[in-house]
């Protein structure tokens, strides 16, 4: 295990809040890092899995965790902060590889269906994955900070403490962020509202 | 919406929310009492509150330590997942099912490894479940085989909830692996022959799994090689418990167990009688699914019987074999992916016999007649492969004779049973039927043979009875025959119908039959307790239909049915959701042709896309001369009046751009054309179709890269397949025309015409 982590990325996160380096570099490198091994192993598990994304999605990032730092070397302000990208880079993939998904096999946005066709789990969650998509980038012009609360939450599997840390914000805060990010997702998913 | 509204919004709500209803109301009418659209908007969102979208559910908890800062307090939100149980650290959840949930965890000492920890929910007896998981600790302990996965612990949390502790497989259900890796049968075969190992490994120590199914049944690879790694032993005996209405459904309605996979014995509600036979019978349901690609009882149809339906299939009712299932199924029902050039039929014929054999006497009611061991059955199915006769046979005649009567008599009919024995020959095919049951209306006055594999027995006063499969059962009146997909009867005042389409097989309120009755009359149903309601009811016979379009999300769907009227066909886009309103019927006079995909964009313009990937959807592609159709178009439409454009589908569909809807469509996410399959270009065979004076059809090959494929010299009805491409659109616009035709020669029936095929 140890002989796969990258010292690099380790580093990086040691060095992102000092004055070390340049702070968009630095995390645009780890969003890199972090988005590389991820899809990797997303790869490796949509061949050998089933497609619940979500489900296998904080796994992932935790796996890609495992695999890319030394855990003994940083804090938990370095780890959440991972957390944090690796959140943004999951989000990345899942989109894209619904809208690939989608293109490649479906023909579109359409759903065909044989009689008696069993529930198709995979294009049901595209979809999904996707409406998730469009309602996150609405939200993010309304409050962007909600977005990224929702981000950690969903697609890295954050505790709501873990992203008040890395928002440096209270948890009430962070808390209200999130409910009120799930009322109006929801209804915005339920009605499937467009742009 | 706007930042700041969304601000405001956001403070509002988190003010109300915890309140109840009437200070809610009173905060609400004080703080938008000038802004009734603000409070519009908060109510609207509370009322998602509670109903939060299962995408939104995180997957678990993140490691221990991410986070622990100083001065925190887990929310209560996170706190239903306890940092170790047991010793074990818990990671994160690897997944949920019915009885509990499964983690990743980590053991620390004495050696460090991870493992899976299943919680077995809230609700079981701790105490029972401990007590029969330790009658078999010992035998589970030395459980050793390369194909099972160990059982390391178990016990209770504080909680009360059991848990097991098992080695980690990480891999795909064994049906899953197939198909993605496109596994032929006798691949299949031999990863099952592993399954049926380890099985008998664990017989021999005493131990029925109880439970066994694909997800239970995981492939993992190792050094290059698939290693079937069979999990949960122990887990289903210790967990057992009686089969009760409660025990199956969950206060949705949801049904938690796994019938599918159950043996008939299991279906008894009884805990006794429990055997290695048991196990045989889930290997025969996996193995038909292995080779199939399908349960041997739809899902669906199974969940929707009820308990008493459901167990009573489980029990009495023979599914078809596997070979009569992959016939009947058609493209896209059956999981399996078949290779380039192989259809459906071409399994059929590679189980037939003796893969038969195997997995139905695997699937025996009487398990007696089962595999006595796995290890017999793993023999058998090494016979097969290795070429050599196998020890199953097909059921002989004089067996389901008397298992029809013992049936028939242990539900009380009142008439006696009438036993015919029929030889029917259709196009050189030796068709049995085996057993009739005398119908309540009368004697059994004629049997038609109408497909290949399908038979109508009438009865002498009008009524008749169907089955689906030859050899098989021909069900009375007013019962209904369990084969998804089948002509089935239903009777409503005295008419048989046979359902023809099942448009929503899932039940619900929104399930709609569409039926045709003996008389030819169309009628529809919408409901699942057989009500028929006559939506047309003197209105033309249903030819064929295609559900077309379905927008999951917004529950509607297109479905395109074709009618036929006297000598005529009709196209019918029938725009249906699932609060139970037609919304429209929009009919296009003229000949039948059939698209196989369907789109709407805004004001209800269309697009139809003609012959896209799969060759063998061409079956149902028909052309129309008149309105300048033919397979590889795009038609853009625009309802209601379908008047369309074709537009060639080649080259990427310039002209396509031009359609207004377009836009529109595409932000929906509603419209993308697929790139065209290369191997759909090799694949070309043009026919021409003329009428002759004597009223018969010529049909005139153009033949592409030397072949026309028809095919299937076994298949009577005769099928036509075709795919096409560019050659296409040019012997179009030299105004040849282009037929693809559906054609089934069927003995006594006008409609359908021997067709010499001419090949230039």
């Amino acid at each position: 295990m140890g002989d796969q982590r990258r010292p690099e990325i380790t580093r990086i996160l040691r060095d992102l809040h000092s004055d070390k380096v340049d702070h968009r570099t630095a995390a645009d490198r780890l969003f890199n890092a972090v988005y590389e091994e991820l899809r990797r192993l997303a790869t490796d598990l949509m061949r050998g899995e089933r497609a619940d994304h979500t489900l296998q999605s904080t796994a992932l990032v935790h796996e890609a965790y495992l695999r890319l730092v030394d855990d003994s070397r940083i804090d938990w302000q370095n780890r959440a902060h991972f957390f944090g990208i690796a959140a943004r880079a999951m989000r990345q993939i899942l989109v894209d590889h619904a809208r690939r998904h989608r293109r490649a096999k479906r023909g579109g946005g359409l759903r065909k269906i044989t009689l008696d066709e069993k529930l198709d789990l995979e294009a049901a969650s595209d979809v999904e994955i996707l409406q998730l998509e469009d309602a996150l980038v609405r939200l993010a012009e309304m409050h962007p900070r909600t977005t990224q609360v929702v981000e950690m939450r969903v697609f890295a599997g954050l505790k709501i403490k873990e992203i008040a840390h890395v928002l440096g914000l209270s948890r009430q805060t962070i808390h209200g962020d999130w409910r009120v990010a799930k009322m109006w997702l929801s209804r915005e998913l339920a009605e499937g509202r467009a742009s | 919406m706007k930042p700041d509204h969304y601000l405001r919004i956001r403070e509002l709500l988190i003010k109300v929310a915890d309140l109840a209803d009437a200070d809610r109301q009173a905060l609400l009418d004080v703080e938008c009492r000038d802004d009734p659209e603000l409070r519009r908007e908060v109510e609207s969102l509370l009322a998602h509150d509670t109903d939060h979208r299962a995408i939104l559910n995180t997957a678990g908890a993140v490691p221990d330590g991410i986070g622990s800062g100083p001065g925190v307090e887990v929310t209560t939100e996170d706190s239903d997942l306890p940092d170790y149980i047991a010793g074990y650290r818990i990671l994160y959840k690897l997944g949920e099912g019915g009885m509990g949930e499964v983690f990743l965890a980590e053991q620390e000492r004495p050696l460090r490894r991870r493992l899976a920890l299943k919680i077995i929910k809230l609700g079981m007896n701790s105490k029972e479940v401990m007590a029969r998981f330790e009658s078999e600790r010992q035998a589970l302990a030395i459980l050793n085989h390369p194909n099972i996965a160990s059982i390391f612990d178990a016990g209770s949390t504080e909680e009360g909830r059991p848990y097991f502790v098992m080695e980690l497989v990480t891999g795909a259900p064994i049906t899953e692996y197939c198909e993605r890796n496109h596994l032929g049968t006798a691949e299949r075969l031999e990863l099952f022959i592993l399954v049926c190992q380890a099985i008998h490994h664990a017989h021999q120590n005493g131990i029925i799994h109880r439970d066994i199914k694909p997800s239970n049944v995981l492939v993992t690879v190792q050094a290059g090689r698939a290693i079937p790694k069979i999990i949960d032993f122990g887990v289903a005996k210790a967990t057992n418990q009686r089969l009760t209405e409660r025990t199956v459904y969950t206060e949705q309605g949801h049904l938690i167990g796994t019938p599918e996979y159950m043996s008939p014995e299991q279906a008894d509600m009884l805990d006794t009688d429990i055997d290695a036979s048991t196990d045989i019978f889930s290997l025969g349901v996996l193995l038909y699914e292995l080779l199939v690609g399908a349960l041997p009882f739809h899902t669906q149809m199974l969940r929707k019987a009820g308990l008493e339906g459901m167990l009573h299939i489980i029990r009495e009712v023979d599914p078809p074999s596997p070979s009569d299932k992959a016939s009947s199924l058609d493209d896209g029902q059956s999981t399996i992916v078949l290779p380039r050039g192989k259809r459906s039929s071409s399994l059929a014929k590679e189980l037939r016999g003796e893969l038969d054999w195997i997995t139905m006497k695997a699937l025996a009611k009487d398990r007696t007649r089962r595999y006595t061991s796995a290890h017999d059955m793993q023999d058998d199915i090494r016979r097969y492969l290795d070429g050599d006769k196998v020890l199953a046979s097909p059921p002989s005649v004089s067996y389901r004779f008397s298992k029809a009567v013992r049936r028939n008599r242990s539900k009380a009919f009142s008439v006696g049973a009438v036993v015919v024995a029929l030889v029917a020959m259709v196009a050189g095919a030796t068709v049995l039927v085996s057993s009739l049951v005398q119908s309540r209306h009368g004697n059994l006055a004629a049997v038609e043979v109408i497909e290949m594999r399908i038979a109508r027995a009438v009865g002498d006063r009008g009524d008749f009875l169907w089955t689906r499969q030859m050899p098989g059962r021909i069900w009375p009146n007013g019962r209904w025959n369990w084969n998804e997909r089948s002509h089935t009867i239903v009777e409503r005042n005295g008419v048989a119908a046979s359902v023809v389409l099942s448009l929503w097989p899932d039940s619900g309120p929104g399930s709609l039959w569409l039926l045709e009755a003996g008389s030819g009359d169309v009628l529809w149903t919408r409901d699942t307790s057989w009500g028929v309601a006559p939506v047309n009811a003197q209105g033309p016979t249903i030819y064929d239909w295609n559900v077309l379009v379905q927008w999951p999300d917004r529950d509607e769907q297109v479905l395109a049915a074709a009618l036929r009227d006297g000598d005529f066909y009709s196209f019918a886009l029938q725009f249906i959701t699932l609060q139970n309103e037609v919304l429209g019927t929009y009919y296009h006079p003229g000949p039948l042709y059939f698209c196989d995909q369907l789109s709407l964009g805004e004001s209800g313009s269309a697009l139809l896309l003609y012959g896209s990937n799969s060759s063998s959807r061409f079956v149902r592609d028909f052309v129309s001369f008149e309105t300048g159709i033919h397979p590889g178009c795009v038609v853009l439409l625009d309802l209601p009046g379908i008047d369309g454009q074709a537009y060639p589908y080649s080259q990427g569909l310039p002209e396509y751009r031009d359609w207004p809807g377009m836009e529109i469509a595409r932000e929906r996410g509603y419209l993308l054309i697929p790139p065209i399959q290369p191997e759909t270009k090799a694949e070309v065979g043009v026919l021409n179709v003329s009428r002759n004076d004597d009223g018969s059809v010529s049909i005139r090959a153009n033949v592409h890269d030397g072949r026309i494929i028809t095919l299937d010299e076994d298949l009577r009805p005769v099928q036509v397949y075709l795919a096409l491409n560019s050659v296409a659109d040019d012997l179009y616009e030299s105004g040849e025309g282009i037929f693809l035709p559906y054609l089934f020669i069927r003995d006594g029936q006008q409609e359908f015409v021997d067709l010499p095929i001419v090949v230039d």
